[in-house]
């Protein structure tokens, strides 16, 4: 070991001077990967606890042994822990740990929200679990229909639930967007977009589907906290609501939450593949295609999961057809390892074994998946355990066997330490066997008739040696994941240390040291194949001066703020230079806050509740508020002057801008699931708006949406200005942008008191008001934008081409997105109940 | 930021389009038909006729052809960009990465074109009711 002092380079990059800073202020990439990723392992382990329970309480007929309110509670949380706080969470810990290495960058694009995202992950969890504390455990199912998940049929477990998960939720969405960037930004000059790892390419389209499904989860969860905190009638039939809203919104979530997890676990196959066969992976762009196939179809598949719901048969075929088309995508995949795998030589490592029993349990459960996708079929097995059998077969073998590829594989590099290959042959036979055991008897027990979520069965159902065979399957599995664990402990001590590329792989995280350093590359790597370790050759000459300019000025700098190269998302050319912001404990405030937040709505404490947004609100102006003195030290430093590029550019080279654009899709996706629920309730209501309510009247409204709309052209005068570097007329004009935002606020302040009647009194009231609350909220978070931009102009305006430049543009992309959205509600609150009435 | 990718005659919007073009109307597809079949039949469009077919099934049918119109465009565009930027390559390095694109581009829009043809084919099952 090297004792040498370091240097003021790797200081910058250490996660933090004192515990309390490395613990609470990280926001490294690799130690909060590796917290996400042991995080989702505890709860993995009590998650599979809980599933042992419920195998032995059904290993035989009539058992008494565990009651049935307790396996209500085992199974929701068994499901809801593996779907929420297990998969994606740890998929998202690895993400954050091995991409920036894969695509030659340093870190994330935003590591303060990288760290933001892992405390309210955490907090999440612990919200949720806590529920055992008190002794109401959520019992409603990991899907949480309504009505039984309503406040009439369900205790405070159900709001444990979807506070906890509505903290995860927003970790969910950060997560997205971190990846998103990340993935278009920072990619290693040379990485085009037709060079990217498939890792890569799978996390693209993931972060792309998580910004979609997590914002729909998110709506149609605090909707129903909305129902149950203060009296809302989305989901209540009673009042114009509807149960079946709930389903749609959740499984308009639910389905690609399926692929959000394979895809990513496809990914570590397609790396692994090639790694172990010792060629290039076959078919690399119909793999690509096939994960943009499955990005897209896995949004239209929500329906496939309602068929017993009573919806038009007619409506019902489309989705039949959709649900068939995603296997023809999955399936191409699956050629594509194949096809690369025959004729080699592969290396059989546990990783690669790994890879086998993925494939093999995969497309049994693909299969069965195509034979629920058919209407008839899926009446007769609905609700049994063939359905039961079926998921488990696409989870653990379309996701957790490829988990455990890829820690057999990544480990060496994470822990710089070699894992066992003899015991991770026992766990890999231990798992397959022992999965098999478990879940192939429950297609026999589906056909035969045992329905699901029931904590027993009479003994005439005849299938005791069935589930005796699935309970000892079970233990054999987890045997299996004891004997991994144990295979790990043991590598961290006595395991044979790592070289940087034990596995002769091709992607870029193998050139670096086992475990990396904190700052990944001293270096930034220049790419230029598809596998850049196996096929090294010279950058062609166009590029070569800008490129090796930019890496020369990066080369172990800047030493004193963290930085590494942004390039362009197509061609992967040299932008800019991305400043990186350090350690901070603004993120950890802020899920503080929220957590306070949310425990404040838990107990009704809604002074409580303000108090934490406020709280989390502060935290995230200071994270976000670098000084004046800061900013000018970083934009004039050499490593700019020397590589020519800038550091805060303030257009489309900026993380900023992109990031705005996952912003976009959030807030389309938010005001998209709102509208939806609009129509949907309105398509049901005998009259609308209901009980005779008069539609609202638009004096009042036509004049408040109007100083809205001006407030637009304010704003573009405002830019203008801006622009021409006039600096009083920007701060008079953007003033006025102010009033006008905040004249809005004060009139549907005034149109609400004026209305007869509240949230609380039908389905129209609450979707009326929730709307409008949305669009409010956002015009808030507006003001607050254009406040701070006034703040920074005051002492900063010669900055314009620099940060303050940025601040203006995501200021003005967020204020014409709001005043659209406003265009949009005006339309459906006021003008469609008198164009349809 | 440029919109023109040097060495082309190829917009980023074009390949951009000619990429996401074809699963975006096929999702729009999937989206309206559904909406046509639930909303229509539960209105009670399905008991009116014109021509021998329900109303439900004359706007499923109108819709299918629009996206499917419109996947076929993205193909089209895709297909475009791609020899577009070969004949416009010769002599020179090929440019890598739009080029990509062009032929993702071009399967993926193609895919999702086939698909929305197939998707359509329960409509003919459901002609005169919902």
């Amino acid at each position: 070991m090297t004792t040498r002092p370091l240097t003021e380079f790797e200081k910058t990059w250490s996660p933090g001077v004192s515990r309390a800073a490395r613990w609470f202020a990280v926001v490294n990439n690799q130690p909060l990967g590796k917290r996400y990723m042991l995080t989702a392992f505890v709860f993995f382990t009590i998650g599979g606890v809980l599933a042992l329970l419920m195998r032995v309480q059904l290993t035989v007929p009539e058992n008494n042994l565990i009651d049935p309110h307790v396996f209500n509670q085992l199974f929701t949380m068994h499901g809801s822990t593996m779907m929420f706080l297990f998969a994606v969470p740890f998929l998202e810990g690895l993400t954050l740990y091995i991409l920036p290495m894969m695509i030659g960058s340093r870190d994330v694009a935003f590591p303060r929200l990288t760290a933001f995202s892992y405390w309210t992950y955490l907090f999440g969890g612990i919200l949720f679990y806590s529920s055992f504390l008190f002794g109401t455990v959520p019992d409603a199912g990991w899907f949480a229909y309504t009505p039984l998940s309503g406040p009439r049929y369900s205790g405070l477990g159900v709001d444990f639930w979807l506070l906890g998960l509505s903290l995860v939720e927003i970790a969910g969405i950060t997560a997205g967007v971190e990846i998103v960037v990340t993935i278009l930004k920072l990619r290693a000059p040379g990485m085009t977009i037709s060079r990217m790892p498939l890792f890569v390419w799978a996390l693209l389209v993931t972060g792309v589907m998580i910004l979609f499904a997590f914002t729909t989860l998110l709506v149609a969860t605090v909707l129903l906290e909305m129902d149950r905190s203060i009296g809302t009638r989305f989901f209540d039939s009673a009042a114009g609501g509807n149960s079946l809203l709930w389903q749609h919104l959740f499984w308009f979530f639910g389905h690609p939450e399926v692929y959000i997890m394979f895809l990513p676990a496809t990914g570590i196959v397609s790396m692994i593949v090639p790694t172990f066969a010792q060629r290039p992976i076959a078919a690399y762009t119909l793999v690509a295609v096939a994960m943009m196939l499955i990005g897209f179809l896995s949004f239209g598949l929500w329906v496939h999961h309602m068929f017993t719901t009573g919806l038009p048969p007619m409506a019902m075929s489309f989705f039949t057809a959709a649900s068939l088309m995603i296997g023809i995508a999955s399936g191409a995949q699956v050629f594509a390892w194949i096809g690369t795998l025959w004729g080699a030589k592969p290396i059989f490592k546990t990783a690669l074994l790994f890879v086998f029993g993925f494939i093999f349990i995969f497309v049994f459960g693909g299969i069965t998946g195509v034979m629920i996708a058919v209407v008839p079929f899926d009446l007769q097995v609905h609700d049994t355990y063939f359905i039961v059998a079926h998921f488990h077969y696409v989870l653990i073998g379309g996701v957790v066997f490829p988990v455990f590829a890829g820690l057999h594989y990544w480990l060496p590099k994470i822990t710089g330490r070699m894992l066992s290959e003899t015991l991770g042959q026992w766990s890999f036979w231990l798992m397959f066997i022992g999965f098999n055991a478990a879940f192939f008897p429950m297609h026999i027990m589906g056909f035969l008739g045992m329905p699901r979520r029931v904590y027993t069965y009479p003994k005439s159902l005849g299938l005791t040696e069935e589930n005796v065979i699935a309970t000892i399957g079970s233990f054999v599995l987890g045997i299996g994941f004891l004997v991994f664990a144990g295979n790990w402990l043991r590598s961290l001590r006595r395991g044979e240390r790592a070289s940087e590329n034990p596995w002769h792989a091709h992607s870029l995280e193998w050139s670096t040291e086992s475990p990396p350093p904190n700052f990944t590359f001293g270096t930034p790597p220049i790419v230029t194949s598809r596998e850049p370790l196996w096929t090294k050759t010279e950058v062609p000459a166009p590029q070569n001066e800008n490129v090796l300019r930019a890496q020369k000025a990066l080369s172990n700098a800047p030493e004193r703020w963290r930085a590494t190269l942004a390039t362009d998302p197509l061609k992967a050319e040299p932008h800019a230079i991305q400043y990186l912001a350090g350690p901070s404990y603004q993120p950890f405030l802020a899920a503080l806050g929220f957590l306070t937040a949310f425990i404040g709505v838990l107990v009704k404490g809604y002074l409580v509740a303000a108090l934490g947004m406020i709280f989390a609100a502060g935290a995230i102006a200071v994270w976000l508020s670098p000084g004046k003195r800061w900013l000018q030290y970083v934009a004039s430093s050499p490593a700019s002057t020397e590589s020519g590029l800038p550091v805060h550019p303030n257009d489309r080279r900026s993380t900023a801008w992109w990031a705005m654009l996952c912003v976009y899709a959030i807030g389309i996706t938010c005001f998209g699931a709102l509208f939806f629920s609009y129509f949907y309730i309105r398509l049901f209501s005998a009259s609308w708006p209901q009980n005779g309510i008069a539609v609202p009247e638009l004096q009042l409204p036509l004049l408040s949406y109007g100083l809205l709309l001006a407030s637009a052209g304010t704003f573009y005068w405002a830019t203008r200005a801006f622009w021409a570097g006039k600096k009083k007329r920007t701060q008079i004009v953007l003033a006025g942008s102010f009033v006008l935002g905040a004249s809005f606020i004060a009139l549907e302040i005034l149109q609400f008191s004026q209305l007869e009647f509240s949230p609380r009194t039908n389905a129209y009231g609450s979707l009326f008001y929730v709307i409008s609350w949305t669009l409010d909220l956002f015009v808030l978070t507006g003001l607050a934008m254009i406040g701070a931009m006034q703040l920074r102009m005051l002492n900063f305006f010669e900055n314009r081409i620099g940060f303050t430049g940025l601040q203006m543009r995501i200021t003005a992309m967020f204020w014409y997105f709001t005043v659209i959205a406003a265009v949009a509600v005006f339309a459906v609150l006021y003008i469609s109940p008198r164009l349809f009435a | 930021m440029e919109n023109e990718a040097p060495n082309t005659v190829v917009s980023r919007r074009t390949l951009w389009f000619g990429l996401l073009g074809g699963g975006s109307a096929w999702f729009f597809q999937l989206l309206a038909v559904w909406a046509i079949a639930e909303f229509g039949c539960v209105a009670g469009l399905g008991e009116i006729r014109r021509g021998g077919l329900t109303i439900v099934a004359w706007m499923a049918i109108a819709a299918s052809v629009l996206f499917f119109i419109g996947a076929l465009f993205a193909t089209f565009l895709a297909h475009r960009c791609g020899r577009n930027i070969q004949s416009n390559s010769r002599g020179i390095e090929m440019p890598e990465s739009e080029l990509f694109l062009a032929r993702t581009g071009f399967i993926t829009s193609g895919i999702f074109t086939i698909i929305i043809l197939v998707q359509s084919v329960p409509i003919f099952f459901y002609l005169k009711e919902c």
